[in-house]
Formats: C-alpha cells, sequence, structure tokens
C-alpha cells in the first residue's frame, strides 16, 4: 500500500483503465518506483494508449521530440507531475 | 533477368529521403553508401538497428554492395539482439551514430556504385518472434525485394513521375516498415520521411510539412489514436494500414476526420505484401498481379513468380476469382498484436513450465480486431503473486503478449467436454470486472 496524492491516484487509475491492468489497484503503483519492467519503450502500443487516454482526460497531447519523455514516463510522480505542469500552461 | 538495379531513378537530383528537414538526392545518396562501404568495417553481418530510415537505408545498401548481410530483429532489446549474434558469427551492429560517425569519413576513392545486383543474392535476414522463443530467420534476396515493391507500386499507382512523399509509423526492421520505407524509395521513385513519428501531434506535423501528395504508412493502433486524438489534419493523399486488421468502423472513421482513403495491407513476415484492399469499400482482398494463392485446407499457399517455392501463409483464404479473395481468418491458436505472431497454445506451456503454475489459460477476449487488442489469462496459482508470474512471464515472451489482464482463479471453466470454449472464458472475466467494478465502487 503506498500514500498517493489526489492526482497521483487519479493518474494511477487512469493508466490501469488504458492498459487494461485490471489485475493491480491504485494502491499497489508505488509512487517513485518504475512504471514498467524495463521502463515504458516509447515503441510500444502502451506509450500511445496512455498517450491517447492522457489526451482525452487532460486535453493536451504528447509529443516524441520532447526530450523528457524518458522521464516523464519513468514513474507514477514523474508522469503526474508532467500532467500537472501541462495542465497549468 | 539475373541482375535488378539498386535505384531505379534516372533522376539524379530527385529527392530520396528528407533528413533533418534537408532533400537528400540520388546523387547524394549514391556517394554516402559509397563512402559508408568503404569506411565500415567489414563483416559477414550487420545487425541493422538504425530507426532513422535514411541512415538504415544507407547501411543496407553498403552492406549490399559489400555482398554482406543485413540482419533486422524484431525488437531493439538487448536480449533479442544477443540471441541473433549467438547463432551468427561475424557480425556487427550498425545504429544511427555508427552511421553518422561514418558519414564524417572521407570521400570514397576505391569502390563504385554498381549497375546492377544479382537477384539471387541475400541481401537481409528478417527476423520474427518465434514460437519457441527463438527468433525465426526470413531470408530476402534482391529479386524478391524488388520484384514484391515494383507490384505493389503498380497496384497502388505509385510511380517516378507521382513524386509522392511518403511518411511512416512503423520501425524499418519490420518486413512492412522496411517494404514501404526502404525498398520502396530504391525502387519505386517515392521520397521518405527519415523520422518515425509516433504520437498523433507527431503524425500531423510530419505530414504538415512533408511535400504534396504525401502517404500515411501506419497501423490500426496509431490510426485510432490520431482518430481520437481531434487534429486539423493537412491533405493526406492515401494512408496505407498493416500488422494487425482494421475494422470497417475505423477505416470509415478515418475516412471522415483524415479526409483520406485508406488501402489496408495483406501480408506476411515470409512473403512481404500479398494484397490489398479498400476496407471501406470491399471486403475482398485484390492480390499482387502475377501472384497465386491456392486453398488448403487449413491455410492457404502463395506462389509468386519470382519466389520459386510455395509459401504457407497462416491464414485461409476463399476464392472469388483469381484475383480477389476473402481471408476467412487465422487458425483459432494463433494471434497477432502489434505485428508480432505468436501462439495461444504456446504461451500457455511457457506458464506452466513456472513451479507453482497449476494450469492457466490464454485467451484473446476483443472481438473487434482494432480495439486494444491484448491477450488474456486466468491462472490457478495458489501460491503466487501476479505480480511473481508477470515478472516470469515477461522474461519468457515478447512484452506485447503480456496478459492484460492476468487473473488468478481457483478453478478454469472447462465444459463437459474438457475444453474450454472462448464464450465461457468471456463470461468469467465479465464476471470478474463486475465484481470488481462493485468492489471499487463501495
Amino acid at each position: 500500500m503506498s500514500d498517493l496524492s489526489p492526482t497521483e491516484r487519479e493518474v494511477a487509475n487512469l493508466i490501469i483503465d488504458s492498459l487494461a491492468l485490471e489485475d493491480i489497484s491504485a494502491a499497489d503503483i508505488a509512487p517513485g518506483e518504475a512504471l514498467f519492467n524495463d521502463g515504458l519503450g516509447l515503441d510500444s502500443i502502451d506509450a500511445l494508449e496512455l498517450a491517447m487516454a492522457i489526451s482525452q482526460q487532460y486535453g493536451f497531447q504528447l509529443k516524441s521530440d520532447d526530450p523528457n519523455n524518458a522521464k516523464i514516463f519513468s514513474s507514477l510522480r514523474e508522469l503526474t507531475n508532467h500532467i500537472e505542469a501541462q495542465r497549468q500552461n | 533477368m539475373n541482375s535488378l538495379p539498386v535505384l531505379h531513378s534516372l533522376d539524379l537530383d530527385m529527392p530520396i529521403f528528407i533528413y533533418k528537414d534537408k532533400k537528400i538526392s540520388h546523387k547524394t545518396f549514391k556517394q554516402n553508401v559509397l563512402l559508408v562501404a568503404e569506411n565500415m568495417q567489414q563483416h559477414k553481418y550487420a545487425i541493422n538497428l538504425c530507426e532513422d530510415r535514411y541512415l538504415f537505408a544507407l547501411a543496407f545498401v553498403a552492406n549490399i554492395i559489400q555482398k554482406n548481410i543485413c540482419l533486422l530483429p524484431a525488437h531493439y532489446a538487448e536480449n533479442e539482439i544477443k540471441k541473433i549474434e549467438d547463432e551468427y558469427s561475424d557480425t556487427q551492429r550498425l545504429n544511427d551514430e555508427a552511421l553518422e560517425k561514418l558519414l564524417e569519413g572521407k570521400a570514397a576513392r576505391n569502390i563504385s556504385f554498381p549497375d546492377e545486383i544479382n537477384i539471387n543474392q541475400v541481401v537481409a535476414i528478417v527476423f520474427t518472434s518465434g514460437s519457441s522463443g527463438k527468433p525465426k530467420a526470413n531470408l530476402k534476396k534482391w529479386g524478391m525485394l524488388v520484384d514484391s515493391a515494383q507490384r505493389v507500386a503498380q497496384q497502388l499507382n505509385l510511380n517516378h513521375l507521382s513524386q509522392h512523399t511518403l511518411v511512416a509509423t512503423v520501425p524499418p526492421q519490420h518486413m512492412y516498415g522496411f517494404e514501404t520505407t526502404i525498398i520502396f524509395p530504391l525502387v519505386t521513385g517515392v521520397c521518405v520521411w527519415s523520422n518515425k513519428p509516433f504520437f498523433p501531434e507527431d503524425i500531423r506535423q510530419a505530414l504538415s510539412v512533408a511535400n504534396k501528395p504525401v502517404i500515411l504508412v501506419t497501423t490500426p493502433i496509431h490510426l485510432r489514436a490520431c482518430v481520437q486524438a481531434h487534429l486539423e489534419w493537412p491533405g493526406i493523399d492515401f494512408v496505407l494500414s498493416a500488422t494487425a486488421p482494421l475494422s470497417q468502423q475505423l477505416a470509415q472513421d478515418v475516412e471522415k476526420h483524415l479526409h483520406t482513403s485508406v488501402h489496408e495491407i495483406y501480408g506476411c513476415s515470409e512473403a512481404g505484401v500479398i494484397a490489398t484492399r479498400l476496407t471501406t469499400q470491399s471486403p475482398a482482398w485484390k492480390l499482387l498481379a502475377g501472384y497465386q494463392l491456392s486453398e488448403k485446407l487449413t491455410s492457404a499457399c502463395l506462389l509468386t513468380p519470382i519466389a520459386g517455392e510455395e509459401i504457407l501463409l497462416p491464414d485461409q483464404i476463399k476464392h472469388i476469382d483469381a484475383q480477389y479473395f476473402y481471408l476467412l481468418g487465422r487458425q483459432s491458436d494463433l494471434i497477432k498484436i502489434a505485428g508480432k505472431r505468436g501462439s495461444l497454445n504456446d504461451l500457455r506451456i511457457k506458464l506452466c513450465s513456472l513451479e507453482g503454475v497449476d494450469d492457466a489459460v490464454f485467451f484473446m477476449p476483443n472481438e473487434k480486431p482494432d480495439e486494444k487488442a491484448r491477450v488474456a489469462a486466468f491462472v490457478i496459482a495458489p501460491c503466487l503473486s501476479v505480480k511473481e508470474i508477470n515478472s516470469f512471464l515477461s522474461q519468457q515472451v515478447d512484452h506485447a503478449f503480456l496478459p492484460r489482464p492476468l487473473i488468478k482463479v481457483e478453478k478454469l471453466p472447462y465444459n463437459e467436454t474438457g475444453k474450454l470454449p472462448l464464450k465461457n472464458l468471456v463470461n468469467l472475466l465479465m464476471q470478474y470486472r463486475n465484481n470488481k467494478h462493485l468492489k471499487d465502487s463501495a
């Protein structure tokens, strides 16, 4: 069990829903831990699914020329930070 | 006809790639191929890991000239590449950085660009994730590649005069990307955008900047993301889609939102492109001119004018006439996710080999082809956690085949004849989802 901020919980649920990770719950995700076994390769269908869900829920588009991509997808906390930063723009 | 040209365009000033926003002419391409060919280390095999299409093509043609063979792995994962290196001795790895470095070398003096290459020269080996866990090698001879690309171009009305620019989201190592973004520019006169845009906004930007008319080469997964992104799309002459079945609905949505038509491609790593269709207009596939398909009991056989031997396809077909056919579907055990083929039974055998797993089943719960196409699994393993099981599987199988979801159960829904019908599995999954929903909202 981990303590998630409200936004982290919201993003965790978005990840679980968009990637069909129904076998885990938001509380199982530690905010600082790697989201995927080998990091999330941007080749993967997961990245596209997640990008689609993010653009639908938060209204901004991810771009692969963003040099921060590896960081953005590295953990729940980083992803949440990025989403919060984009929302304020 | 024992040999065929490497470059088919006669106009050396015509662009062949757009690399870092600059046009690369056929003339520059030839010079740089020679530069790479002369300055690179000479090994029998080159594992071509270049992600940039221009750099990939330089490495590819340079190795053809030196009579070496490019090895194209199914993905970039280190253990996948290691497996290939274990199998093939005398290899080198070529990636974007290596090519950029080679391009800084001195212009070639000692070799010249060949007019033609023998059609029987093996120029590449395309690997697919083999069901046994060992990558499966598909040998590609120069003649086969050229012949097939020319027939596809003819079917799609692509030629040197049409001056199309091609933007693609698929990697050049995969057969579909290899044919369309590497062989096409050499053989048909299309100019290729060397980057690989990934997210919808990347794709939109590349299409906006590329010279018109422009073609988008992509997959149903990317198309669904593009449709849902609600962007303003620039004029696209047409879209090519392959690697997974495209539904009528998605094809219609693409035509509506991206204001273009979608040609769907039916093909496989063994043969490359086999047939095309306009998905919104007809369920029938149009075979490439000169190709022949024969119906067999469990699957179809393909004969191409140049291959010399029949290629067994993993699908059943039904002829309409000699040129048109219907695809009746895959043998049910075989699955295809993100362009990778696998077998459900194979996944089951792998999972059951884990100590503590008493029984397991893998299935495709989603009937709509381009929706989230992932396998799901039920497993009986009282002493193991889902995390432990997933971590074991991730070392054993391609990540595209990791089950979503993986659910631990006490028993599997066998019917009275000892089988596990898909209907029973889907029902159990629905039950699980409903229970979870109740629990979550409580």
